[in-house]
């Protein structure tokens, strides 16, 4: 039977929550300067769509660590993770359909998808962070 | 579900984290089990019974 020393667990998460948050800052500063960087005239399609792949292969990237993440992990935190992640986005859903009805019966101008990625990041955040507190 | 696995550990002296790294679980993962908030999946209980060389009936209690 393999056994992992909890502390090496513990630095495992430390490093998992330290490589996530760097990607996060990765895209986030990526997307805005990139998106300042293009917004330049005489930037071609093909330079706008370089630079819109910066972001994208950082958002990818961190797609596929959760995804190796999530399933290294035991049974239980993989239970908590998907939860949190169906909770999160039934939670998304609802915001972002009240937002788009409000939008739409009020004659506001359409919203940036893009906020969809902290919306989801802080729900996802708050129910993760509630999970751990109830299953401590 | 309830079950006895919090005396079963108390008797052998063992820490939740030291039951977790015997199964290969986090220590998180034992409280839930113990406190009856997550159930366990078959490949779990059947590693905690041969653990604790007991039947699975009779560490977790089917109510």
């Amino acid at each position: 039977m393999t056994t992992i020393p909890n502390g090496k667990k513990r630095m495992g998460k430390l490093a998992r929550y330290l490589l996530e948050a760097a990607l996060t800052i990765g895209f986030l500063i990526s997307f805005v300067a990139g998106r300042d960087l293009v917004a330049a005239e005489g930037v071609t399609t093909a330079g706008k769509l370089m630079g819109a792949l910066v972001p994208i292969s950082l958002l990818t990237i961190w797609f596929l660590y959760f995804f190796f993440q999530i399933r290294k992990m035991d049974e239980f935190e993989r239970y908590l993770e998907v939860l949190s992640l169906a909770v999160a986005g039934g939670v998304c859903m609802w915001i972002v359909i009240v937002w788009g009805t409000i939008s739409s019966f009020m004659g506001w101008q359409s919203t940036d998808i893009m906020l969809a990625a902290p919306i989801v990041a802080g729900v996802y955040g708050l129910i993760r962070g509630f999970m751990m507190v109830r299953y401590r | 579900m309830n079950n006895h696995l919090k005396d079963l550990r108390a008797e052998r002296g063992w820490s939740q984290g030291k039951l977790g790294e015997l199964l290969d679980v986090s220590r998180q993962t034992v409280n839930a089990i113990e406190t009856g908030k997550y159930d366990p999946s078959l490949p779990l209980a059947f590693k905690i019974a041969r653990l604790f060389e007991m039947r699975i009936e009779d560490i977790f209690i089917d109510e």
